[in-house]
């Protein structure tokens, strides 16, 4: 309950923030968060300007690296579905009271989705270098606020789904369907497909049962997602999957 | 019927030889004459002359990818200790203390690459030594080639003259064994000039599925020669 | 970036990634299953229910000591496989007539098809039935019901047999149970064989096969073995001996495109097999070209006078337009010409837009490029100069081509040209050709090879004189020893005289006629040609065709009256004269992408009437595959030998073998059988295809 009213807080922090930046003569057009820090820019600048500003440190992983749009309206959606999905997951939990391990997992994932911050990712090619020389990697930016998340390589593979987040570590050579075992043993079974997010616009779906896997390797720092299983859905929640994908589309991970 | 053709063997022939000059340069005559062209003929590797080289206001290096006809980069980037270089068609190869460590550009590029221990190039050329090792963890852009461990130890270092620019170099020549993830060697080459340890030429392959390259940095060859010869023609 | 001298650097090539702003990853690609003897997904000598990606095509060779298979096998759709398959019997003569085929083994063809029932799930298994040699004189005719499920590493396979696949019967015909009539197979072919002979399917004993692949740690090796449900029994081979029910195999993946089998049959029976494999969707070779210029945040200001030649030069260079007239208004620029290289719409309107943009002064504010064919304006592209600026430059996040482009039928202009190029005048060109044929008594594969060389005149853009001379270089049809052969069924010889025209002259007048083309208001073209049409008719003829741009539908109607050439093949006739003429409807249904069927009704040169259907698929990389069947008013005896007209074509475009972009195609037909039945005139000029740039399927 805390946490929801600071998210609020903050959503309506950078509403007010945009709308008094709009009512001011020479406010900035883009505001970028990097580590905290707002960066502002009076005109609209190409990708490689907001991008140089971070990759001070070569130390910067830019294949995972990520870029939020913070839209007021956006956001609003995205705090009404994780509302939506927390009181889902709450009442499943009291379904499954018999079931103690379950409902545990199940709380422990809405306990995990209440803390996410929610943005909306861009789905553009992030690295200075590319930006740089060419000119079909460097849009530029419309107005508005953005959040923009360099990382550091991260040597393991994030699987969300029953019980939150899970991280196995990245190795050569593993397929996915490996990793969903490793994090989960043979909980998972019935879990046809998991899905990779930020692979693309939409998630790309991957094949991970016994009658449908295939040889589809993964990078360090992928974010996959790990449907709960149908077994654990009765009728009044069969959507609660394709609830929790659309929310996690919207999830700023650290 | 049978009999008339026969004398006309030789003008099919003559005809068949004429029909380049006959066919109008359709797009696709001419798309195939390209792709002949670049087979039979593939195209010459590139140099500049030492008064183009001067003339030239950043630094150029020489690239020979694979089998690709060699290319001219420019540097267009030096920050963070690496050297960022540019090609026409706006690919980069990025290399530290002469060694590739990113590309962007290439249909597989190389997106990252971390060192444990120190990199003997990073040394200068006096202090490098036989079985001076170190190793890497490189990620490409596709995901069954990401987090490949390499190790890479110095086997040789021996005098070897390097000719640049009609000129005779003073050469080291700095051999290194690198073994790739999946246990196959190759054999890096790098070519230090002696007295000043800057490096001249190398040839290196990233990885087993890697294309090998030669770079040549031209324009550090150019600045070690004498002004006099610098400008000669 | 001024001190990067392009000239310079024109031959410094790197390999390019993809032009999209965003990278997409590459994806483990779909499971590709292996091919069974006769062609098809399957193990050995069993069907079974896998299918492969869609657009996937596999040629395979298999030599099993009494039979050898070329197969070609072609997923048309997710859904449906189709397979074509020349048989060699060894152990048989093509005829019993040495001076008929010389020493030539007895070959056959067949047709197969499958449809996928119903997908795996994680309960359900695969679903898929198959008519096997349906369409041929059924060799191996038979049709099955397979089942298929995957466990980890096993596939596992089990199905039922009719015909050549139930000849063990160890079950009873579940069709048997239900009516008498399926207890027993009928034999002998409907009508003169090359017919759907459905009075056959599902009938006689039905047997139950199996079988499991295993796929071995190591990756290109794959392991199977099957239950043959086939006796040998009744086998156009004779009686074989079967020692074992069962068959086993290992099949070795050199690479992404080439498979190795070596299997066991019978229990005394090695077979070897290749396989080559490519998809359709994905076919295509690295393209080196120009890059597209960049918009620079700063466009040009615009003083100096437009250098016109030197902005078609660019155009050329650059987007591989050909510029033939051209207007520059204060806020307009207006092109005709036509393209030369880039097939996709899309790159090609990108190309011109960023050379238009930086050359032109900013005033102009919307680019007018019309595509010209035949002399004829086809189709114009209304460039919005502000909103393609904003995409090229990447000005916003989401910019894109399509809100600045928009396509209509061609304005009329009604300023003077500032540039025009003259086409009129005389015109050369030469073409290779090839002509194949398989299956002939005297040699399977027969050949013909060389030149079309033509000449021309064109008047004006409507009237022109145009003549194509055929010149052989290559050619084995001299090895043909039976011409004309004796089957007189009472309907004219119209196009099975064809051996008398390949074998005469080496040189040899194609045609020579006059042609007068218009566009007659907007959407509606016509023309009329006169003269020596094609190989085997002279005559003369009009069509009408309404085309709108873009339109999913189009209609044509063509009459012309023609007779039939001497054989020498100049201007002689013989005294069969017809009248032939046809309504053709060109419809891409909205249901079902990247499908055209053309439906023809009309009158035939043998002066039957009847209908084609011709339906063709297009894949991503621009090839296209195609059929067709005629049926007429001719009974399938007064037909002959195959019933009726049917064909088969795969049209591909030059340049997925070649490294520069270009718009040309090529067509490999392939026609089982042709007689007199169902035959049109090939007409020397076709509405249809010259007009394609306004609703371009093909590209």
């Amino acid at each position: 309950m805390r946490s929801e009213l600071s998210l609020l807080r903050r959503v309506l922090a950078g509403l007010c923030l945009f709308l008094t930046a709009s009512l001011q003569a020479q406010s900035p057009a883009v505001l970028v968060e990097l580590n905290g820090q707002q960066q502002g820019y009076f005109q609209q600048p190409r990708l490689a300007e907001v991008l140089l500003a971070a990759s001070s440190d070569s130390r910067v992983y830019w294949p995972t690296a990520q870029l939020y749009k913070l839209d007021p309206k956006q956001l609003v959606a995205a705090e009404q579905l994780r509302g939506a999905v927390m009181e889902q997951l709450r009442l499943l939990s009291i379904h499954w009271q018999a079931e103690p391990q379950v409902a545990a997992n199940l709380m422990q994932l809405r306990s995990q989705l209440a803390n996410w911050r929610l943005a909306q990712p861009l789905f553009l090619a992030l690295d200075p270098d590319l930006s740089r020389t060419r000119a079909e990697f460097n849009p530029r930016l419309d107005a508005g606020m953005y959040l923009l998340q360099p990382k550091r390589r991260p040597g393991f593979i994030t699987l969300t789904g029953l019980g939150g987040d899970q991280f196995v570590e990245h190795k050569a050579g593993t397929l996915a369907y490996q990793y969903l075992t490793q994090a989960y043993g043979i909980d998972h079974r019935g879990v046809d497909d998991i899905y990779w997010l930020r692979a693309g616009p939409t998630p790309v779906k991957l094949p991970v049962a016994s009658w449908n896997r295939n040889l589809q390797q993964l990078p360090p720092g992928s974010l996959l997602f790990v449907p709960v299983p149908a077994k654990w859905l009765p009728e009044p929640w069969q959507d609660l999957n394709q609830q929790l994908l659309q929310l996690l589309q919207s999830r700023v991970y650290k | 019927m049978r009999s008339c053709c026969s004398t006309l063997t030789s003008a099919r022939w003559l005809l068949l030889a004429c029909l380049p000059l006959l066919s109008q340069c359709s797009g696709t005559t001419k798309s195939y004459q390209n792709t002949l062209s670049y087979v039979l003929f593939p195209a010459p590797d590139h140099q500049l002359n030492r008064v183009e080289l001067a003339k030239r206001p950043y630094d150029t290096l020489y690239a020979k990818v694979g089998d690709l006809p060699q290319a001219v980069l420019v540097l267009a980037y030096d920050e963070h200790g690496q050297q960022k270089w540019l090609s026409a068609d706006r690919a980069l190869l990025i290399l530290q203390q002469g060694r590739l460590v990113k590309t962007t550009g290439f249909s597989l590029d190389l997106v990252f690459s971390a060192r444990q221990g120190i990199d003997p190039l990073s040394k200068p050329l006096a202090q490098i030594q036989v079985g001076d090792h170190f190793e890497r963890v490189l990620d490409w852009s596709a995901a069954q080639h990401t987090n490949q461990l390499q190790k890479l130890s110095i086997i040789s270092i021996e005098a070897a003259p390097l000719e640049l620019l009609q000129q005779q170099f003073d050469a080291v020549l700095v051999q290194e064994q690198v073994t790739f993830a999946d246990q196959s060697t190759a054999i890096n080459q790098f070519w230090f000039e002696r007295r000043s340890g800057r490096l001249l030429q190398s040839q290196q392959q990233a990885a087993a599925f890697a294309p090998v390259m030669k770079l040549t940095h031209i324009s550090s060859a150019l600045k070690l020669l004498p002004v006099e010869v610098q400008s000669a023609f | 970036m001024k001190w990067l001298d392009v000239k310079v650097f024109r031959w410094s090539l790197l390999m390019l990634a993809c032009q999209s702003a965003w990278a997409a990853v590459e994806l483990a690609p779909l499971p590709v299953y292996s091919q069974l003897n006769q062609g098809g997904v399957g193990l050995i000598q069993m069907p079974t229910a896998r299918m492969n990606a869609d657009g996937d095509f596999s040629l395979g060779y298999r030599d099993n000591e009494e039979y050898r298979f070329w197969t070609a096998s072609m997923q048309l759709f997710p859904w449906m496989e189709t397979t074509v398959r020349y048989t060699d019997v060894r152990t048989r003569l093509y005829s019993d007539d040495p001076g008929f085929s010389g020493d030539q083994t007895f070959k056959d063809k067949g047709i197969d098809v499958k449809f996928r029932l119903w997908q795996e799930s994680a309960w359900s298994p695969a679903v898929s039935a198959g008519f096997r040699d349906f369409g041929g004189t059924g060799f191996f005719e038979s049709e099955y019901l397979a089942l298929a499920k995957r466990w980890g590493d096993l596939d596992l396979h089990v199905g039922i047999g009719w015909g050549y696949l139930g000849h063990r019967g160890n079950i009873n015909n579940p069709f048997c149970e239900i009516a008498e009539r399926f207890c027993e197979r009928p034999s002998g072919y409907r009508g003169s064989g090359g017919g759907f002979d459905i009075q056959r399917f599902f009938k006689g004993p039905a047997a139950i096969y199996g079988g499991v692949e295993y796929q071995t740690p190591w990756q290109p090796l794959k392991l199977q073995l099957e239950y043959d449900s086939n006796t040998y029994k009744f086998d156009q081979a004779g009686v074989l001996i079967q020692d074992s029910a069962w068959n086993y195999a290992a099949v070795y993946r050199y690479n992404d495109q080439l498979d190795l089998t070596l299997s066991r049959q019978r229990g005394n029976t090695m077979g070897f097999g290749v396989n080559y494999r490519f998809n359709f969707h994905t076919a295509s070779q690295i393209k080196i070209a120009v890059a597209p210029r960049i918009v620079p945040d700063q466009l040009p200001a615009a003083t100096k006078q437009l250098e016109r030649f030197d902005l078609s030069h660019k155009l050329y260079y650059e987007a591989g337009f050909v510029v033939q007239k051209y207007q520059l208004l204060p806020d307009t620029v207006i092109l005709h010409g036509y393209s030369l290289n880039y097939r996709n719409q899309d790159e090609f309107i990108n190309r011109i837009g960023r050379v238009l943009a930086t050359e032109l002064p900013e005033t102009v504010k919307s680019y007018r490029v019309t595509e010209v064919s035949g002399a004829i304006p086809m189709v114009e592209t209304v460039i919005d100069a502000d909103k393609f600026v904003h995409y090229a430059r990447r000005d916003s996040l989401d910019a894109q081509l399509a809100p600045a482009v928009s396509r209509q039928h061609p304005a009329p202009v009604t300023t003077d040209w500032a540039m025009i190029v003259d086409n009129s005048g005389f015109y050369t060109n030469a073409d290779l050709f090839w002509i194949q044929t398989f299956g002939s008594p005297e040699r399977f594969y027969m050949y013909q090879g060389g030149l079309l060389l033509s000449a021309g005149y064109h008047l004006d853009s409507n009237w022109s004189l145009n003549s194509t001379v055929k010149v052989n270089v290559l050619t084995n049809f001299d090895e043909f020893k039976f011409t004309r052969d004796a089957f007189e069924t009472g309907v004219p010889r119209v196009r099975t005289l064809v051996r008398e025209y390949v074998q005469g002259n080496d040189i040899g007048l194609e045609n020579l006629f006059g042609l007068w083309k218009s566009d007659l208001q907007k959407d509606w073209y016509a023309q009329a040609y006169a003269g020596v049409l094609e190989t085997m008719y002279s005559g003369g003829g009009a069509e009408v065709l309404y085309r709108p741009v873009d339109s999913r539908l189009a209609v044509g109607v063509d009459v012309n009256y023609v007779g039939q050439r001497d054989y020498d093949r100049t201007f002689g006739l013989f005294d069969y004269r017809v009248l032939t003429g046809h309504v053709t409807a060109y419809w891409q249904p909205e249901f079902i992408e990247d499908v055209m069927l053309k439906i023809s009704a009309g009158r035939y040169l043998a002066k039957d009437h009847g209908v084609t259907v011709d339906f063709s698929r297009r894949f991503d990389s621009g090839i296209v595959v195609g059929a067709y069947a005629t049926k007429t008013n001719l009974s399938a005896e007064e037909y002959g030998e195959g019933s009726f007209t049917k064909g088969f074509y795969l049209s591909f475009p030059f340049d997925v073998f070649s490294i520069s972009p270009s718009i040309g195609r090529g067509q490999l037909p392939w026609i089982p059988i042709s007689r007199d039945g169902g035959q049109q005139l090939n007409r020397p000029s076709q509405l249809f295809g010259l007009t394609d740039v306004r609703s371009p399927f093909s590209k």
